[in-house]
């Protein structure tokens, strides 16, 4: 008998670690071991047509397959879920000749933004003639969504870029992202934002790797 | 049979441990003291306990809560509800609802009565900005001896005005009374003729009217209608919440006692914490015929424990946009996880997506009045994420780069060191 009470509260604990962890949302997402079943056929066959030309060619598969799957969550119709899955194998491509292929995964990720959004070629290029191992992944996330923005897409390169050549540390572009963002809400005109704000950048930036605050602190520095 | 006493400890546990079960689960149990007080009659204080909870899912709504007094050295059940509601999903500006409620009022062994009741609703929603409702169904109460079914049909309108939300509501109540020659105690009782209103020699103690008698040897048949026109107003800022509603009820003097002619009450609400809150109000309440309440002068002092204030009851708003987003937050945990924390209020779910749950929509935890939270194991490196409020569109979460999604809409780029 007492062994039986002594044991009761380690099987209750028992039962309800287990079913904890059977409800954490990735527990959940770990028993989904074919994410395409999400998919029709004829569009899952296309999108494995498309990952299979992107492994020979060398470039990732993943992001192709999170293309798919975030049409069918949205979603959209198979048409436009193969062709944003054949945009982003493309922008990888592009990616490649512009920046060769010793990327991270969000290098890759950035840069495929990036050339989605709009930002040419050439101008992804002049990254790499500049690297010399310099982190690319902000300048790119920053720069991608200055255009989307509205921010002239020549004014916006050229400013991310000479900020990126002046060793602009994470810190520096997201101030300056969160400041230009402003003054668009407040209803500036997108161009003169950006170049006023980079009026204010000191010559000597933030060292490359300096901590970035979380969102909501960003959102409190910007309006000090 | 149930110990009062028992159920609503049960009920408060159940509300208490409900906590973290799901987002869609929200709690409350308010303690503190009535006073209340009838025409007439000494004003009674009164310590009450009152949990409630309530389950949310896409289309339906379900929902329990009631109310324990100490009245001198006993507890008491003084009232439980269930309630359902059943909705359509939006198209074109319309939507539907079903609700259905199963009460019991149980009081000082004088009023004891049960009440189920079904009411269909057609919602018309202009965005956020307000709607409109038509509806009607019908009420049946047993072990009441004065009415023996309800017949309700009325229509409402909302509107929001800044941090404040605007409502008023026009009811048409149709009764059917039934009342036995003699009551439950044994008192004699008249059925009353269209000038001699019935008066109830023991329970509610409401006086009751007619406009139409027929008797029987056992019993008195009548048939009475009134309206109820009720406008209310709440209103938040910051962690003060403002409630307040008037009403005014039309009917002949057969039909409304001048004590619930008209009626007024207010509530404060100051949450001291995201979870603890003062409350305090007072006013009057009309008489409830179909459950033999009688008309109330009342006030209240308490603190309410909550896991999220049980939010808007039978306004099915159309879904919020990300301005009514008041932070958004991703902080990285010691565990080597992510922990994303929205705060946003007046909402019932709250999701995310991304590439790190291979775009499976995570529903966040409510923590508090206003406070959504997820913990995640997000890599390091360049993320996708979207937002979304009670069911409406994916969208960029507020403070966040943001880029097109290649499906007519935008992601946020969360940035994971």
């Amino acid at each position: 008998m007492t062994l039986v009470r002594s044991r009761t509260p380690r099987v209750v604990l028992r039962a309800a670690a287990l079913l904890t962890a059977a409800m954490h949302p990735l527990a959940l997402r770990a028993q989904d071991p074919d994410p395409l079943a999400r998919l029709d056929p004829n569009t899952r066959f296309a999108v494995e047509v498309i990952m299979d030309s992107a492994r020979v060619a060398g470039v990732p598969m993943r992001p192709l397959m999170l293309k798919a799957l975030e049409g069918s969550a949205k979603h959209a119709d198979n048409r436009h879920i193969i062709a944003a899955v054949r945009s982003v194998f493309h922008a990888e491509l592009d990616v490649r000749v512009a920046l060769g292929s010793a990327l991270n995964e969000s290098e890759w990720a950035a840069a495929g933004s990036a050339l989605q959004s709009g930002v040419p070629l050439e101008a992804l290029a002049k990254f790499r003639a500049e690297r010399a191992g310099k982190p690319l992944t902000r300048a790119l996330v920053v720069l991608t969504d200055l255009i989307q923005r509205g921010v002239p897409m020549p004014e916006a390169s050229s400013a991310i870029m000479q900020l990126w050549q002046r060793g602009a540390g994470d810190g520096d572009f997201y101030g300056l992202w969160k400041n230009v963002e402003q003054d668009i809400l407040s209803g500036q005109n997108p161009g003169t934002a950006l170049q006023q704000r980079m009026r204010e950048i000191p010559a000597r930036v933030t060292p490359p790797g300096a901590k970035v605050p979380p969102a909501s602190q960003e959102s409190n520095n910007s309006s000090s | 049979m149930i110990e009062p006493k028992a159920a609503v400890v049960a009920l408060t546990f159940v509300v208490l441990a409900s906590h973290g079960a799901s987002a869609q689960i929200a709690s409350k149990v308010q303690a503190g003291t009535i006073m209340t007080q009838q025409d007439g009659e000494v004003p009674a204080s009164i310590f009450s306990v009152a949990p409630g909870i309530r389950v949310d899912l896409p289309y339906l709504a379900l929902a329990a809560h009631g109310s324990a007094w100490l009245t001198g050295q006993q507890w008491q059940i003084a009232d439980g509800t269930l309630s359902g509601s059943l909705l359509t999903p939006t198209v074109s500006h319309w939507r539907g609802e079903l609700i259905g409620n199963a009460s019991r009022a149980f009081f000082d062994g004088s009023l004891e009565n049960d009440q189920v009741d079904a009411q269909a609703r057609l919602h018309m929603l202009f965005a956020q900005r307000g709607g409109i409702w038509v509806g009607g169904g019908v009420a049946r109460p047993w072990r009441i001896a004065v009415v023996s079914s309800v017949d309700v049909t009325g229509g409402g309108a909302w509107t929001r005005v800044g941090d404040a939300m605007l409502s008023g509501t026009y009811t048409n109540f149709f009764f059917t009374k039934v009342a036995a020659t003699r009551d439950s105690s044994g008192a004699t009782q008249s059925c009353g003729t269209r000038n001699e209103p019935l008066s109830l020699s023991s329970g509610a103690g409401s006086s009751l009217s007619s406009s139409s008698t027929s008797s029987a040897a056992t019993d008195c048949r009548r048939q009475s209608r009134f309206s109820d026109i009720e406008g209310s107003v709440n209103w938040a800022y910051g962690w003060f919440e403002l409630t307040g509603q008037a009403g005014y009820r039309f009917g002949d003097s057969y039909d409304v006692t001048p004590d619930s002619r008209r009626w007024a009450a207010g509530t404060a609400v100051l949450w001291i914490t995201n979870r603890v809150a003062a409350v305090m109000g007072g006013g009057r309440v009309p008489a409830n015929p179909s459950r033999g309440l009688p008309a109330r002068n009342y006030a209240n002092l308490g603190l309410m424990l909550s896991y999220s204030s049980i939010p808007r009851t039978t306004v099915p708003v159309a879904p919020l946009t990300l301005a009514a987003v008041k932070d958004f937050e991703v902080r990285p945990l010691a565990t080597g996880t992510q922990k994303i924390t929205v705060r946003v209020g007046g909402v019932e779910t709250v999701e995310v997506m991304g590439d790190f749950s291979d775009w499976t929509p995570l529903v966040l935890m409510r923590r508090g009045r206003d406070l959504w939270d997820i913990t995640l194991p997000v890599t390091a490196g360049v993320h996708e994420i979207n937002l979304r409020l009670d069911g409406g569109p994916w969208l960029a979460p507020p403070g966040l780069p943001t880029r097109r999604d290649n499906f007519s809409g935008d992601v946020g780029l969360l940035v994971v060191p």
